[in-house]
């Protein structure tokens, strides 16, 4: 049963990928979308066979998993044609604006390409002040691993 | 030579694919609106039982209804909405290709089409989406020049 369960989930998954690599194959595209955009197919289609698992033969989960996978690789594109300021808007921007960061225009400004090698180091270094900043808002609580690491019980 | 092929089946039938998905659409919602009892009752259409009739109806009229609406319109944007509510079309028809396939033995219609109509929403979806966005961006260039 759960051999079975491995394949299909296998062919779905392989399914689901190669959805994504006939959209994504004749257009530059961000490691960082392919990345996020891979993920979330995993998800949803792990999501689905494991409510109904039982429906689908191996074929079908490779052909649900395509499916998925085409959904997937045009969400944006359909979002950027219902609301274009909400995609033009970026994530980074958005996550800046709810922790209330302040970071510096110039990184944002995608149309001015003088001195791209200083803009590259100011997103650097915003990454490693971001990475920075994590541990005091996120990794304070005392966790069952931290005390195990530690040495207190 | 892939590419070709696509631009050959799907290089100006996509709108009237989107009007005939459509209706097929609107067609289901009739047949499950008018005699779904019945047809429920019949061992074919047995795995059709796990969704009521009401959702069933539901969701064939309103993506058909909203797969009319857009294909009527004709600009890049609505022609990208057209195309994703016919890739949704196409997992509808999985899952209609899905149930029919359940009892088989017997091979039925139900299976052929709805799987034939699964891969023709799927290309026609990404080949309207793909086209429309490269439209949307020529606008654009020109809008800016």
């Amino acid at each position: 049963m759960t051999e079975l369960y491995a394949l299909k989930l296998a062919a779905a998954v392989m399914g689901g990928l190669a959805g994504l690599a006939w959209i994504f194959h004749y257009k530059p595209i961000s490691r960082y979308r392919i990345f996020t955009e891979g993920l979330a197919t995993v998800i949803f289609v792990w999501a689905i066979l494991d409510s109904y698992f039982a429906d689908f033969t191996i074929g079908q989960c490779a052909g649900l998993g395509f499916s998925v996978g085409f959904l997937n690789g045009y969400a944006l594109d359909m979002l950027k044609a219902i609301a274009p300021k909400l995609v033009q808007f970026g994530f980074r921007e958005w996550v800046a604006k709810i922790l209330d960061l302040r970071l510096p225009e110039s990184v944002f400004d995608e149309n001015n390409h003088e001195n791209q090698s200083v803009l590259d180091e100011n997103r650097d270094r915003e990454a490693v002040a971001w990475l920075d900043e994590l541990p005091k808002k996120h990794y304070d609580r005392p966790t069952s691993s931290s005390y195990r690491k530690s040495g207190k019980q | 030579m892939k590419i070709k092929l696509l631009d050959r089946i799907f290089e100006t039938a996509t709108r009237p694919f989107e009007l005939f998905n459509a209706l097929n659409f609107l067609a289901y919602a009739y047949v499950f609106l008018a005699d779904g009892e019945t047809l429920y009752h019949n061992y074919i259409y047995a795995q059709f039982q796990n969704v009521p009739i009401g959702l069933m109806v539901g969701v064939f009229a309103v993506l058909g209804l909203a797969q009319l609406g857009f294909a009527l319109r004709d600009n890049p944007n609505s022609n990208i909405i057209s195309g994703y509510i016919s890739l949704l079309c196409g997992g509808v028809w999985f899952w209609v290709w899905v149930a029919f396939a359940a009892p088989y033995p017997p091979l039925n219609t139900g299976i052929v089409h709805s799987f034939l109509m699964w891969a023709a929403c799927l290309l026609c979806g990404k080949r309207l989406i793909d086209q429309n966005k490269l439209w949307k961006h020529l606008l654009d260039k020109n809008k800016g020049a």
